[in-house]
């Protein structure tokens, strides 16, 4: 049996509905992350599992037992917040031994507990300073030293990394991630940033509009997404349009054939396709491809990363990112040049009714 | 959290709009009504306001209202505005002693002004009559002109604060922007600074307008015949007692529109102040050197130095050999001697009343703050509109309405000390409450959940995250609630009965009595007690000014 289970949970402020029916299970030790722009809803269900706030319907259990009856103070659940939410007129050790106190834990073990999760994230020896002689990087540490503290079944984790700087960002997402493992606590995670997302957790829940959008691991979620905003929201994704007669699609002015068209189920009436920018593949002068439909256009922009570089193409109306990993200086077209782009077949998505998406070629 | 049992904070709610209910609301209403009921037939009737209407001290009283308004809005503005200009812009040598003198002008008490003036420039102030000895005549303090010039020293300092933070919150770039444009240093100011700093003096502005047209103390004293409307309310309402009280509380109708109509336009013009960055840099102040140094210095400590004087004069004069009203040359302590043997009452009941009334608006200022900040919906904003209304109040008004309201059973608490209390909280716990929310608003939400989700009850979570934040701004907006409670005059006029005299009263009644020895020491004891205060609430708060206001 499942660790968390959310059961049809729905939630309305006032006459505006941010959660819409919500089922979720969630495995114990697991890292699972509710991932989605702002405004999604992700951030109302963590707080309906805080208890800060009431489901309007649906039940939540975890550990076998109900959960959505017990009181805030009760549910005996781990809380980061984006704030850090660091009680400032306490010292780091009283921060994190606050938890412990309302438990009524002899002042010898909270206090060795308190040492405990300090040596965990690292802030071994801060003790007795105040939050306001920390960084922000530190205060976050003493937020998640004071929610671990308690031991608690279920740790959450309101967008921890957001108010930090980028380096920091990625240096305690690592920490927390091998934490977590260690102590194999169930975690759920709230979170904007993909790369974050796909970075710590097991599995990942995509969140749109109130719904839930799919879930799944990081690996199928990117290559294998069910939906256009879960294709789109996950890493970049080029839209095409196309048109489709008795037993051709053709994409700009280009008309091809594909192989299995009458195996294909359902096309939908979206008319378009999808693939992203690092599957598209740039031909050098003269190069053919068999591998699908080949387009021409004109360079109008040209973005060099480093480790790769972006290119963005215009052919007719079509406008389409692609992605060259480790350029070298002369394999790089220029602005205004004309080239010839191959768009794999197997690579490519096809959008179907109601927001689903599908591969366009069955393995 | 309603799901999930019992919260606290409904009942309190519920309690806050009793209190407020049944100590504001219902007594303001019998303002009202007694201004809509006849005096001699006891129906409904708009006689009194047509009595006001065709009375010439009316007519003259309201005008010369909007006199003293304007009159004391402009000269306020004028000195405050040119203070805080001449400090931001140039360096100027004693700074924190130009912003002490101001900070004591403005937390002097208010009728310590007005006698303060008259000892010296009254019909034989002292320095009238040494100037006669030279061969110079001036003019006495007594009428519009003596009202104005107190007001303009009384609470230029309002302006001087509010316009000085907003120009520190400005940002230099902005005008070194413009110099780069290539504007002339004194466009600069005009086309620039002044119109970003414009809501701020504004407000102020108007603010020293509400608190002019509210004074009662300065145009009794030293107004003779140029009677205000709040000096009018109170003169019909002592003819008026034992009887009904319907034309003193039409005036008091009048002045409370007046005064509300004032106090929405300060609202409005404040609304969106919104251009202090959080990112500034500081304005260096210019080192300036020769005649110019002098003149800057010169204007700068004139301002604050005369503002000072009443508060100066007190001192001095409490020391001074007396035989009977009149001072004799010499020095003594025989004024502080009578005040400890005979007159310990005011004192007393002074430092009682005040500090019961500032334990009650601490208590309801926190948990209604509370309400106001955290607990949003519909009941909470309607509180947090109720709660302007003592801002709109003028004091009097306030004293007539408490008398009018409570001298039948089964509320009879009329001349008792209770009532001078109640008259402070009421008045005094808009300022706590909106301190709280303002406090609260500035603290994480997420605070409080953290703790909860660590296991504390909700309350508790309150008790020991909350609170102690809190708490120094708390502190200081008590101490300076102390201040004014301690300080206030018109609504205990009213109010007071023999036992129940505060000092601010005995101060009056002595200056009206002549004694002005005695009422030197009381405003010197009250002034110590003052002063103490707000270092105190300066200390507390980190030294923030913005206490004061």
């Amino acid at each position: 049996m499942s660790e968390l289970q959310i059961q049809s949970v729905t939630k309305r402020f006032g006459t505006v509905p941010v959660l819409h029916g919500i089922d979720l299970t969630i495995e114990k030790g697991e890292f699972f992350t509710l991932l989605g722009p702002s405004g999604c809803g992700k951030t109302t269900l963590l707080r309906v599992l805080a208890g800060f706030l009431d489901p309007d319907n649906g039940s939540i259990s975890l550990g076998g037992q109900r959960l959505d009856l017990r009181p805030a103070h009760e549910r005996d659940i781990g809380m980061v917040f984006q704030d850090y939410a660091v009680f400032p007129h306490l010292t780091v050790a009283e921060n994190i031994g606050f938890g412990l106190k309302a438990r009524a834990m002899p002042q010898r073990d909270i206090k060795a507990r308190v040492e405990e999760a300090m040596q965990m994230v690292q802030l071994g020896g801060l003790g007795e300073r105040l939050p306001s002689a920390l960084s922000g990087g530190q205060q976050q540490r003493v937020g998640l030293a004071r929610a671990i503290a308690i031991r608690p079944q279920l740790l959450l984790m309101d967008e921890p990394l957001s108010n930090l700087d980028a380096k920091l960002r990625t240096e305690l997402r690592d920490e927390i991630r091998d934490l977590q493992k260690r102590l194999a606590i169930t975690t759920l995670y709230v979170t904007h940033d993909q790369e974050e997302a796909l970075a710590v957790s097991d599995r990942i829940c995509v969140m749109n509009k109130g719904r839930i959008e799919q879930t799944a691991d990081p690996f199928t979620l990117y290559s294998q997404p069910n939906t256009r905003f879960a294709a789109s929201f996950l890493g970049h994704m080029n839209f095409i349009p196309y048109r489709k007669t008795q037993n051709t699609l053709s994409i700009g002015e280009n008309d091809f054939t594909l192989l299995d068209l009458a195996k294909m189920k359902d096309t939908g009436t979206q008319a378009e396709l999808a693939i992203r920018p690092e599957h598209i593949i740039l031909l050098k002068g003269g190069e053919t491809s068999q591998e699908g439909p080949i387009l021409k256009g004109r360079v109008i922009k040209v973005v060099y990363l480093g480790r790769e570089a972006h290119i963005k193409l215009e052919t007719g109306t079509i406008s389409l990112l692609i992605q060259c990993p480790a350029p070298a200086r002369n394999d790089l077209p220029e602005v205004g040049d004309a080239v010839s782009v191959v768009l794999p077949t197997n690579r490519m998505l096809v959008c179907l009714d109601h927001g689903q998406i599908t591969p366009l070629v069955r393995p | 959290m309603t799901r999930l049992g019992f919260d606290i904070w409904k009942p309190i709610l519920f309690a806050a709009w009793c209190i407020l209910a049944l100590f504001l609301i219902w007594p303001l209403s019998s303002v009202l009504l007694a201004s809509l009921i006849d005096n001699d037939s006891g129906t409904w009737s708009l006689s009194n306001y047509a009595d006001l209407w065709q009375s010439r001290a009316f007519h003259r009283a309201f005008i010369n209202t909007f006199l003293a308004g304007f009159g004391g809005m402009a000269s306020a503005v004028i000195l405050g505005l040119a203070l805080a200009v001449l400090t931001s812009y140039w360096s100027i040598k004693g700074r924190s002693l130009i912003q002490t003198f101001s900070i004591l002008a403005l937390v002097s008490p208010p009728f310590i002004g007005a006698y303060a003036w008259i000892v010296l420039f009254g019909a034989n102030g002292s320095v009238r009559v040494l100037l006669r000895e030279w061969g110079m005549t001036i003019p006495n303090i007594y009428g519009a002109g003596g009202v104005i010039l107190i007001f303009a020293f009384k609470f230029y300092p309002y302006v001087y604060l509010i316009v000085s933070s907003a120009l520190e919150a400005l940002n230099p770039s902005l005008e070194e922007a413009a110099e780069s444009l290539g504007m002339p240093p004194w466009k600069r100011f005009f086309k620039i600074s002044l119109p970003m700093i414009m809501p701020a003096l504004v407000g102020s502005a108007l603010l020293t307008f509400v608190l002019s047209i509210a004074d009662f103390g300065t145009p009794r004293l030293i107004g003779r015949d140029f009677n205000v409307l709040a000096t009018e309310a109170f003169a019909l309402f002592s003819s008026e007692i034992g009887g009904h009280a319907g034309g003193a509380s039409a005036l008091s109708m009048i002045l409370i529109l007046t005064s509300s109509i004032f106090v929405l336009l300060q609202r409005y013009a404040v609304r969106n102040d919104l251009y202090h960055s959080g990112l500034v840099k500081k304005r260096v102040p210019k080192h300036i050197t020769g005649i110019r140094a002098l003149i800057i210095h010169g204007l700068a400590y004139a301002i604050v130095i005369f503002g000072a004087i009443p508060a100066i004069t007190a001192i001095i004069f409490s020391f001074r050999k007396t035989s009977g009203p009149v001072f004799q040359p010499g020095w003594s302590l025989q004024s502080y001697e009578k005040i400890f043997s005979s007159l310990t009452t005011p004192v007393i009941n002074t430092l009682t009343y005040s500090s019961v009334a500032v334990m009650l608006i601490v208590a309801a200022g926190l948990l209604i703050g509370y309400l106001i900040a955290r607990r949003r919906n519909f009941a909470t904003a309607a509180l947090d509109t109720v709660l302007m209304v003592p801002y709109l109040v003028p004091g009097i008004v306030m004293g007539i309405a408490l008398v009018t309201r409570f001298n039948v059973p089964p509320l009879a608490i009329t001349g008792t000390g209770f009532i001078i209390i109640l008259a402070i909280f009421v008045r005094r716990l808009p300022y706590a409450s909106r301190a709280v929310a303002m406090a609260l608003r500035q603290l994480s939400p997420s605070l409080e959940e953290a703790a909860i989700s660590l296991g504390y009850r909700p309350w508790k979570a309150f008790a020991k995250v909350t609170v102690p934040l809190i708490a120094p701004g708390i502190m200081a907006g008590a101490l300076m609630s102390f201040v004014t409670a301690m300080n206030e005059l018109s609504a205990s006029l009213v109010l007071y009965v023999g036992g129940t005299i505060t000092m601010p009263v005995r101060i009056y009644l002595s200056v009206m009595d002549g004694e002005y020895g005695t009422a030197s020491a009381i405003a010197s004891i009250l002034l110590f007690l003052t002063v103490l205060s707000v270092y105190a609430a300066f200390r507390l708060s980190g030294r923030k000014q913005s206490i004061l206001l």
